[in-house]
């Protein structure tokens, strides 16, 4: 590259992913042996720093202790009419990237856990002071991020000033999360989707949003970013949320779109805060699982970790069975626990005032997240351990699923015996129908539906 | 850059691919220039007893203190957990003057894994970039090969020692290789604990399996008395008669050019 001419080692993306052995550098920065570490970036005003300027606090690279860690800390401050303190995340991320760029460098992780090595070989080339490595991301950035109008870098090593500013970026770091929790998924044009699972659930497809975690638990908004950027055919990708179609419910056109094609058309369309209607298909592996008790009308959640059976009598994996495979099953909706404290959680089916049991550890996880009114009108395994009971504690608790029994409770007389299906879909293939030709893909859903059958006779047409 | 190799190391239960993996390894120390990266594939993680190197953090401890950690909410949202664990796992790595080791231990605990191997299987890839030669001690049995972990290998070694069922697990590893499309260029047999008068019987029922014999190791008492005492057998004589069977097996896999 023509570009770093005056660096006495090379840049480019070939020398990214290499690392470089411990008895091979010449100098560690950070890495776990060193309590204070940092790699910070701050928006500044245009007037406030100076472009180009590279600023060593403390020893530059030759007086470090050959083959040795030394604590250390990286601050670029940028400028540019188009840079929001929103971006700041952003533009800190490519720090990992363009030092993996230099030939004998190698830099892992981010923030106040980065550990980077040069090499021996690269010192002896002549890479021997923060300026080279300065040079080298300012002009990278200019390059890449066009909207950095200005850069200024500053490389410490001196331990009182690192520990000074250690406490700030800590403090910056914990506002940026803070926002990022507070994430919209209408603050973005970008969803991500996650095939992961479809090597056992070949018709299922996570949708991640900033408010819906995938349902594994593991993949966030930003994972789904991240992984989509050094992969983008891979199996977490893009998707282009598009028009929305339904707020409350959280139906979009992109995501439908998606859906059809990753799913062979077997899925028509998902409705990302519903357990009803088109809910999101579950996988297999989903931590926990929304599922409808009738009786009461609200949902009970379970957790993949709880052994016992719920207040209906069920246990976590025959719950699971009942949804898993990427299937829409209405009234059982696989999920994370980080979806149950975002705020979209069933919020079209009511959200936490429809939620009527789950077990006291996961209540105990997530209570800060729930409604402070509703955590005690929630009842655990160990509050109640039947239907009746269940009826009980939410009367003498005043749940607000209470309020709607009565409406309901005119129209539709309790049976015995009953056995509560919340939904029975049919492929049309299986149900010859006189008049509608084979393949036409008609669906019959009962919702709700109450079966009593005394017996069931499946005869065989001779005729064929 | 140079030439990369990666060799697989697989076979039935207590056939000798640990040692074989010690022995090869010593090789190339002795051998060559190059720093080979040892990976310890095996759950029950006995290859750094057998090298001699104090039992690391392996990486399916690292994957699990992931789990924990996000299930405890203890990660920042913004950060991205390929990052982290990619930091994690190098860390795990032990660096020692000749080689470097990588123990992968099991992963523990329930729930979803997908996502952290799918990261974890990139995090490797670009770990055995680095290394001009690779070593996998594979786990013991076939399920490997189902789970595609020895992918895109330039050499399988399949240890039997003389027995049916030895023979019978190389012959399905062959067979499996061929159905789950693993993109290996050679597949070689290695007999282990061959007293000199059967290697005739040995190389005729490699050719009935369609396996390239690469050598046999014969019984060696050194061997069994390093491993009786954990003394590392990369300490072993050089005229132990398993290490001098190394030498052809080296150069047959190809070990000579590097």
């Amino acid at each position: 590259m023509s570009m770093f001419e005056d660096i006495p080692v090379d840049v480019g993306i070939i020398y990214e992913g290499e690392r470089i052995r411990g008895r091979d550098m010449q100098v560690e920065l950070g890495g776990p042996r060193e309590d204070y570490k940092f790699e910070l970036v701050q928006a500044r005003g245009m007037d406030e720093i100076e472009d180009g300027r590279i600023t060593i606090i403390g020893k530059d690279i030759p007086e470090l202790e050959e083959g040795k860690n030394t604590t250390f800390g990286l601050l670029i401050e940028v400028a540019g009419k188009e840079i929001e303190k929103d971006l700041e995340g952003v533009i800190e991320r490519r720090i990992h990237e363009y030092c993996n760029f230099i030939e004998g460098f190698m830099h892992l992780n981010q923030r106040y856990d980065i550990q980077m090595r040069l090499s021996m070989k690269s010192y002896q080339k002549g890479f021997n002071s923060f300026n080279h490595m300065g040079t080298v991301l300012s002009r990278l950035y200019k390059t890449e991020m066009s909207f950095i109008e200005k850069i200024q870098l500053t490389f410490m090593t001196d331990p009182e000033v690192i520990k000074e500013w250690y406490g700030k970026a800590m403090e910056i770091y914990e506002a940026r999360d803070a926002r990022a929790r507070g994430m919209n998924d209408d603050d973005v044009e970008v969803f991500y989707g996650c095939s992961l699972c479809q090597s056992f659930a070949p018709t299922h497809l996570c949708v991640i949003t900033p408010q819906r975690y995938a349902n594994c638990g593991a993949i966030s908004w930003f994972d789904g970013r991240a992984t989509a950027k050094v992969d983008p055919k891979g199996p977490v990708f893009e998707i282009l949320k598009g028009d929305c179609i339904d707020p409350l419910t959280g139906e979009y056109e992109g995501v439908d779109q998606v859906i059809r094609e990753k799913s062979l058309g077997e899925i028509e369309k998902v409705q990302l805060y519903t357990a009803f209607g088109y809910p999101h298909t579950s996988c297999g592996c989903f931590e926990g699982c929304a599922f409808f008790i009738p009786e009461v009308d609200g949902y009970g959640v379970v957790h993949r970790n709880y052994k016992g059976e719920t207040v209906n009598g069920l246990s976590f994996v025959t719950i699971s069975d009942l949804t898993a495979g990427g299937r829409q099953v209405d009234g059982f909706h696989g999920l994370s626990i980080e979806y149950m404290r975002s705020p979209k959680f069933l919020a079209a089916d009511g959200g936490w005032d429809r939620v009527v049991w789950m077990p006291e550890e996961i209540k105990e996880r997530i209570k800060n997240y729930m409604p402070p009114e509703i955590i005690p009108k929630i009842a655990t395994e160990n509050t109640v351990s039947s239907l009746d009971e269940l009826r009980t504690f939410l009367t003498e608790k005043g749940h607000p699923i209470v309020e709607t029994w009565i409406e309901a409770a005119v129209e539709a007389p309790k049976g015995v015996g009953e056995l509560a299906v919340p939904t029975l879909e049919m492929p049309a293939s299986a149900l010859p129908i006189q008049g509608i030709p084979a393949g036409m893909g008609i669906r019959i859903i009962l919702k709700n539906a109450k079966i009593k059958a005394e017996k069931m006779i499946i005869k065989v047409d001779k005729g064929r | 850059m140079a030439r990369k190799l990666v060799i697989s190391i697989s076979g039935k239960g207590g056939t000798g691919k640990t040692t074989l993996t010690a022995l090869l390894l010593k090789w190339l120390i002795q051998n060559t220039e190059e720093i080979p990266l040892v990976v310890d594939a095996d759950p029950s993680t006995n290859l750094p007893d057998i090298l001699g190197v104090k039992l690391p953090r392996t990486v399916g401890q690292a994957s699990k203190e992931m789990k924990d950690r996000i299930e405890a909410r203890a990660l920042s949202p913004t950060l991205s957990k390929k990052d982290i664990l990619e930091a994690d796992v190098f860390q795990t790595l032990v660096e020692e003057e000749r080689f470097d080791l990588l123990a992968m231990g099991r992963t523990e605990g329930e729930g979803c894994y997908c996502f952290v191997n799918n990261v974890l299987t990139r995090i490797l890839d670009t770990l055995t970039g680095n290394y001009s030669v690779t070593l996998l001690d594979m786990e013991a049995g076939l399920e490997h090969l189902s789970r595609r972990t020895d992918r895109d290998l330039d050499a399988m070694i399949v240890v039997t020692d003389p027995s049916k069922m030895g023979f019978e697990t190389a012959r399905r590893i062959k067979e499996l290789t061929e159905e789950v499309h693993i993109d290996v260029k050679d597949i070689y047999l290695v007999g282990n604990r061959f007293p000199p008068e059967m290697e005739g019987l040995l190389k005729e029922t490699a050719e009935e399996l369609g396996l390239e014999l690469a050598g046999a190791i014969p019984v060696d008492l050194n061997v069994m008395t390093y491993n009786m005492t954990g003394k590392p057998l990369l300490d072993l004589p050089e005229d132990s008669p398993a290490y001098e069977a190394i030498e052809l097996i080296a150069a047959r896999i190809g070990l000579d050019k590097l």
